[in-house]
């Protein structure tokens, strides 16, 4: 079962603490995160709160909030 | 048979300078203050005349003056550079690549006696490279016992003109030797666990950043599996010297309260190439903190990408 879109952006801004309205799809997360420790942070919220696990490489392959999005949708049903 | 980890000396860069000065030298990418915060607050590089070899020479030292004989000496590097020792002008003037096979190893050999040593050189591990080398060591001794005790050291500075700020750590120039014995010491070696990825050879410092927690908790708990335990039951775990963040993120992903975690010596030594982690072991043994029978994970990161992790249970051997 996927996880709701909504939630998994809303739990990145949560995380990241920033605005929803500044966490869109295509936004890079470069720009809104501080640094990478912070990313690392965001990635093992996801995983605890929707019951994911991600792989090795999956975090160099994450550019933007659409790609953790879809990451998060891919892990829910893999 | 037992194998264990003994005499751990180190040696640093004979130069110390504090975050503000290293940042003035052009050394960093991030601010002082950044390094600061970071846990970082001084670091040691070697002056012009400073050789890795000197390095080397500096660690072994009290090692050669305790053991009159090993029986092999394991000579890490980090920096291909640093696995050789000069001859590049003999080259040019000559054509005679023999200029460019001066090896530090051979050099150790004859200059501390150690007649009875063959040498092994391991690189390509960058600064896992001193875990390498207690893996080997112990297969030697586990194959060849005659062999012991066996000589590991690493030793790197980095060259002149070179930044000392390796994915947003404080890098020091410097060494440190032990043995790897059959004399019951300080710390059985139960196994060291290794993974390579070279799909991520040219790995950004954010990709070295985001690939270290996973692959470091596989090799802990790897190393932990071959040898029969749970990570649970780590009483330590002593990385190498890394940013602040590091340490919790890591302690929350194994499970494991972040007081566990051991490295003191990041603030004064910085992240000291391949050596930080075993200066930081001896720390702990020094710190009255071990207990016997406790176990310690020894996780290092390095470029390639690589990830080792030595497993070690203190023992109740004197110091």
């Amino acid at each position: 079962m996927s996880a709701p879109v909504g939630e998994v952006v809303g739990r990145i801004a949560e995380v990241l603490r920033r605005p929803v309205a500044a966490v869109q799809f295509d936004t890079e997360l470069a720009a809104i995160a501080p640094d990478s420790f912070v990313l690392v942070e965001m990635v093992i919220e996801l995983q605890d709160e929707f019951g994911v696990r991600f792989e090795h490489d999956d975090m160099a392959g994450l550019h933007t909030v659409g790609d953790v999005v879809a990451l998060v949708e891919r892990r829910r049903v893999s | 048979m037992t194998v264990f980890v003994d005499d751990i000396h180190v040696a640093l860069g004979d130069v110390r300078r504090d975050v503000r000065t290293a940042q003035a030298a052009g050394a960093t990418l991030s601010t002082s203050q950044q390094l600061t915060d970071a846990g970082f607050g001084t670091h040691y590089v070697c002056s012009d005349d400073m050789t890795a070899y000197d390095l080397a020479r500096l660690a072994v030292t009290p090692i050669a003056a305790r053991h009159r004989r090993v029986g092999a000496i394991v000579y890490a590097t980090t920096l291909p550079g640093n696995a050789a020792m000069g001859g590049a002008d003999d080259f040019a003037r000559t054509g005679d690549v023999k200029h460019l096979m001066r090896y530090p190893a051979s050099r150790l050999q004859a200059e501390f006696d150690f007649a009875a040593a063959f040498v092994v050189g391991v690189g390509q591990q960058a600064c896992t490279g001193l875990l390498g080398a207690l893996r080997l060591a112990r297969g030697l001794l586990l194959a060849e016992p005659h062999l012991d005790p066996i000589l590991c050291l690493t030793a790197d500075r980095f060259p002149a003109g070179a930044g000392y700020e390796q994915a947003y750590n404080l890098v020091s120039d410097g060494a440190v030797a032990c043995t790897v014995t059959l004399r019951p010491a300080a710390f059985e070696l139960l196994g060291v666990h290794h993974v390579t990825n070279g799909g991520l050879e040219f790995a950004s410092d954010d990709e070295t950043v985001a690939t270290y927690f996973s692959y470091t908790c596989e090799v802990i708990t790897a190393v932990c599996a071959a040898a029969g335990f749970d990570p649970q039951a780590l009483n330590w775990i002593v990385p190498q010297n890394t940013h602040s963040r590091v340490a919790p993120i890591l302690a929350r992903l194994l499970g494991l309260p972040e007081d566990r975690l051991y490295c003191p010596t990041v603030r004064e030594l910085g992240h000291l190439i391949a050596g930080d982690a075993l200066v930081n072991l001896a720390d702990l043994q020094k710190s009255g903190r071990l207990r016997a029978g406790d176990l310690v994970a020894v996780p290092i990161a390095g470029y390639g990408l690589n990830w080792q992790c030595a497993l070690l249970r203190a023992t109740a051997a004197p110091d």
